[in-house]
């Protein structure tokens, strides 16, 4: 985006009839096109929302983080450090501080003031997010030996930014923009615009900043993370084919030039421990690769592979069975191939699935295929569910077919426990809440700072349910918010992950909250969406009647139409 | 009004938006109350991205009207037609 186009957004933003989403952008500089490209590429993300961007004082970034005010609205906190900001020696406009006397004094004065951003920052973070992006532009010529060679002190200064971002990037509420990202996407002797500095006191080429308020809105408005991960096998997970080569044909390993594949494994490997989940698709024999997948040298163990789809039919129903066996939506999902072929069949069928091509044979574009699975599932917290995932899928797989058959002898069969908590949020609950489709109530979604403002309500509850039967834990599965006023439940947030299906937790969960708050009806504020059928499959089996908009269910009508439960329930 | 002439007008109407076409040629300082410092910071930008220039910071004098401005730019980028 240049600077044309995001003043023409910013002015779409300006007039754009959303609710606001307050942003304070901290910088030492004259924010200038920083605050333009920031509200353009925000806006550009948030979409429904109208972006507001304050400033703080103008060269004091520190002190104008303690001027925001503990009771402002504010969604989001950006700061923008440079490295005029611990000294002002070390920017462009002021003189008499390159002096060599001079050097030694810098690390003495940058430090205390980011130990004073360190405070400001934890103190600011638990009421808002706060995204940080580290010093980007070059350190001034000011050091004694040719820009070539590393001078001591520039280490030191360089030390004590990477323990401040070390601390700072550890609490909770905090991004800090990576500076490997920056580096990789904007070349370092293009960052500084001296003319633009000297004029206006704006550092930045208009490229580089553009670039970090692109990246910098990506932090505070991340796409949701892929669930899961479809790979191929032949030339994907290992080199070679396995119908051809054999079980011990195929390779990962240096000494045939086949590593590559390990590094895929690696990921795979690494991701399916974050709770992300793997599954095989591929056109081959079922035994062979049941097989091939049993060998102990592969890097990630066969069994974190599920389900394994083997068999000669098209990808795409494979894929299809994938999805079916997962429970989650195609958009959901990353198909990894070597076959252009196989990916264009499987994208005509499932247009909605990203699908990466595996570069076989091209070991220098791995690298980039990696940071794609990395960038597609990655997130920086994660939870105890995640890592419960793909157990409770399989389980789940196990009793589809005996509640189908079954159901009531079953369930009572399974020692189901849930637990009801009540109290403050946690990671999970507003994961859960932002990547639900199914279950929901009316598929509203919501940034970190309108959750906090949220539950901050007055009378206000949130219900996290948890669950586990005999074949294990599914860890915190469900979230209800809502408030009750005069005997009627107000709900208006509701959530459960589509792996605690037809186990009855709804009713479960719903029961609960009428006992709890004695009340004689709950107004559910439902909304239809494309993909929240099965909210409404609940709403039909409560009221008898299709309902696309907030509905009043009766206490008297709920158990009357509740089927029997089995699960003990504790509630704390 | 020729190629450069409508990439400056286009420019201005950025930085100006309240401007029509017909002022945006008559646009000067001390007939734009909204022209202010700032807006000259966002013109000389918006040129510099537009006509692919460096300006110098002298030349940020002529950042006053829409006629001086369009003589810098034609002057840096050559002839009518050239850029």
């Amino acid at each position: 985006m240049n600077l044309a186009q995001a003043i023409a957004l910013g002015r779409q933003n300006q007039s754009h009839p959303g609710e606001q989403f307050q942003v304070f952008l901290a910088c030492g500089f004259t924010p200038l096109h920083a605050k333009t490209f920031l509200e353009a590429h925000l806006f550009a993300r948030l979409a429904d929302r109208r972006v507001v961007v304050r400033t703080g004082r103008y060269g004091d970034l520190v002190e104008s983080l303690a001027d925001i005010p503990e009771d402002a609205r504010c969604d989001a906190v950006v700061v923008l450090l440079e490295w005029s900001d611990l000294d002002a020696r070390l920017g462009y406009r002021t003189t008499h501080g390159w002096r060599p006397g001079c050097l030694a004094d810098y690390p003495a004065t940058s430090g205390p003031r980011l130990g004073r951003l360190r405070e400001l920052v934890a103190s600011l973070c638990g009421r808002v997010g706060v995204y940080l992006a580290l010093p980007a532009l070059p350190l001034c010529p000011a050091f004694l030996a040719p820009t070539g060679c590393g001078d001591s002190v520039a280490f030191a200064l360089h030390e004590q930014l990477s323990a401040f971002a070390a601390a700072i990037a550890a609490l909770p509420g905090v991004r800090v923009l990576n500076p490997q990202k920056v580096d990789a996407l904007s070349p370092a002797a293009g960052r500084l615009d001296l003319g633009s500095d000297i004029r206006s006191g704006f550092p930045y080429s208009l490229e580089h900043a553009s670039l970090v308020c692109r990246l910098l809105a990506e932090l505070i408005r991340p796409g949701p993370p892929k669930k899961g991960i479809i790979t191929d096998l032949d030339d994907t997970l290992w080199r070679g084919v396995l119908g051809e080569d054999g079980v011990e044909g195929i390779s990962w390993d240096l000494a045939r030039s086949t590593h590559a594949h390990a590094l895929y494994q690696e990921m795979l490997a690494s991701v399916a421990e974050m709770g992300v989940l793997v599954a095989a698709a591929t056109k081959n024999d079922p035994g062979l690769v049941a097989r091939a997948l049993r060998r102990s040298d592969l890097i990630i163990a066969g069994d974190a592979i599920f389900p394994v789809e083997a068999g000669w039919g098209a990808k795409s129903q494979s894929v299809r069975r994938i999805l079916d066996a997962w429970n989650i939506a195609a958009d959901s999902v990353v198909l990894i191939d070597d076959s252009p072929l196989e990916l264009a069949e499987v994208a005509a069928a499932f247009p909605e699935i990203h699908c990466l091509r595996f570069p076989t044979r091209e070991d220098r574009a791995v690298y980039g295929l990696l940071q794609d699975v990395r960038d597609l599932v990655g997130k920086a917290v994660v939870t105890e569910e995640d890592r419960l995932r793909l157990a409770s899928i399989r389980a789940s797989s196990r009793l589809a077919d005996s509640l189908a058959a079954t159901p009531d002898a079953f369930l009572a069969s399974i020692a189901a426990e849930v637990r009801m908590t009540y109290g403050g949020p946690d990671q999970r609950a507003f994961d859960l809440v932002n990547k639900t489709n199914q279950f929901n109530l009316n598929g509203r979604r919501i940034d970190e700072a309108a959750w906090k403002a949220k539950l901050a309500e007055p009378d206000r509850f949130l219900l996290a349910v948890s669950y586990q039967d005999k074949f294990g834990p599914l860890g915190k599965i469900a979230v209800v918010s809502g408030s009750c006023k005069s005997g009627e439940l107000l709900i208006d947030l509701w959530v459960m992950s589509c792996r605690a299906f037809s186990r009855r937790i709804e009713f479960q969960t719903l029961k609960s909250l009428f006992d709890r708050w004695g009340a004689e009806s709950a107004t559910l504020d439902l909304a239809a969406t494309e993909r929240n059928g099965p909210f409404r499959d609940f709403v039909r089996a409560l009221t008898g009647v299709e309902a696309a908009g907030p509905v009043r269910v009766a206490k008297a009508d709920f158990l009357a139409s509740c089927p029997k439960l089995y699960a003990k329930v504790a509630c704390e | 009004m020729n190629a450069l002439e409508e990439r400056l007008a286009k420019c201005f109407s950025l930085a100006l938006p309240s401007l029509d076409e017909q002022a945006i040629r008559r646009a000067s300082t001390s007939g734009v109350a909204a022209w202010d410092s700032l807006t000259t910071v966002n013109l000389v930008s918006l040129v510099e991205e537009e006509f692919g220039l460096a300006v110098a910071a002298e030349d940020v004098a002529v950042f006053v009207s829409f006629e001086r401005v369009l003589e810098l730019v034609r002057r840096q980028c050559g002839p009518p037609g050239a850029a």
